[in-house]
């Protein structure tokens, strides 16, 4: 589970996101940027789902 | 005894499968062994059942949703579950993309007699980019550059397979590819390389290839250790005498 800080950072990566991309999932949904950054602001499952995704990626990204 | 054949199944009802279903055609394109595509309308699980029965194949491609321990279809139709009728997968090499399903499904497979089950064990992501297509992707899902990092990094590992690669360089070869796009993402738009890390690690393969042993020819070069050490003895005793 996202920390509310980890939170704050993941909506900031979505707002400064491509408006042409959609995500989309074999399993839990296709969201556009708008809707991914409701899930995210919400702190609701696919926002948490979104944010494991991306915050998965900075710790990789620190580890390098 | 499978025959060096492959059955596909790509069901094609929504933005999803109409963009994983397209991408699959890269895997049917590479092929040197006969295929039977069941593709849209024809991926049931009727027709998956029928198919494994008939031709036997040697190589199972599956595209479609997945979860832990199920693997769905043609409009959501679930047909494969781990440990219910897996045991159709015995004596097959499967490459699956689906989420999930190299979880729980993968192992029970395997546990079966699958010779081995490449797929993912969490979600499977990817990007499309917005056009006209009324599902809100593009018509052409091939000419989406976004997707294609996802879809051909995924098609990498059948493919190696399909042209003679063993079943851990396949993966390999999916893992660089994902390695590559990652690289090429990461200078464009790193959300879309932080989906690519996410599949890429998610990507498993069981069982798990074990890395080659110093075998080959290493014990018929060790045999011919003694027929140098005797001329070397010579040259040594050689030179001390001089």
């Amino acid at each position: 589970m996202a920390t509310e800080e980890e939170f704050n950072l993941i909506e900031k990566r979505f707002e400064a996101w491509n408006e042409k991309f959609v995500i989309a999932s074999m399993q839990f949904g296709n969201y556009t940027k708008e809707e991914a950054l409701e899930h995210i602001k919400a702190r609701d499952e696919i926002g948490q789902k979104l944010a494991e995704i991306q915050l998965y990626y900075l710790k990789k990204l620190k580890e390098r | 005894m499978p025959t060096k054949s492959m059955l596909s199944i790509r069901p094609n009802y929504e933005i999803a499968t109409r963009y994983g279903s397209a991408w699959q055609i890269e895997i049917l394109n590479a092929a040197r062994v006969p295929v039977v595509d069941l593709y849209g309308p024809e991926a049931t699980g009727s027709n998956f059942f029928s198919a494994i029965e008939a031709q036997d194949p040697s190589i199972v491609n599956i595209f479609g949703h997945g979860n832990y321990n199920i693997i769905a279809c043609q409009n959501g139709e679930i047909y494969l579950e781990g440990g219910v009728n897996t045991n159709v997968l015995s004596g097959r090499v499967v490459y699956d993309l689906s989420c999930r399903a190299g979880r729980d499904l993968a192992n029970a497979a395997v546990n079966e007699g699958c010779i081995s089950f490449l797929g993912y064990d969490e979600d499977f992501i990817f990007v499309v980019t917005k056009g006209n297509h009324p599902d809100g992707g593009m018509s052409n899902p091939l000419a989406d550059e976004a997707a294609r990092g996802f879809f051909e990094s995924h098609n990498y590992a059948p493919i190696s397979y399909l042209k003679g690669s063993t079943i851990s360089a396949s993966y390999s070869s999916s893992q660089n590819r994902f390695n590559y796009w990652i690289e090429v993402w990461n200078a464009i738009d790193s959300q879309v390389a932080g989906l690519l890390v996410w599949d890429r690690d998610h990507q498993v393969i069981i069982p798990i290839p074990t890395p080659p042993t110093p075998g080959g020819l290493a014990p018929l070069l060790l045999m011919f250790i003694p027929l140098l050490i005797i001329p070397l003895s010579k040259y040594l005793k050689k030179a001390k005498t001089l």
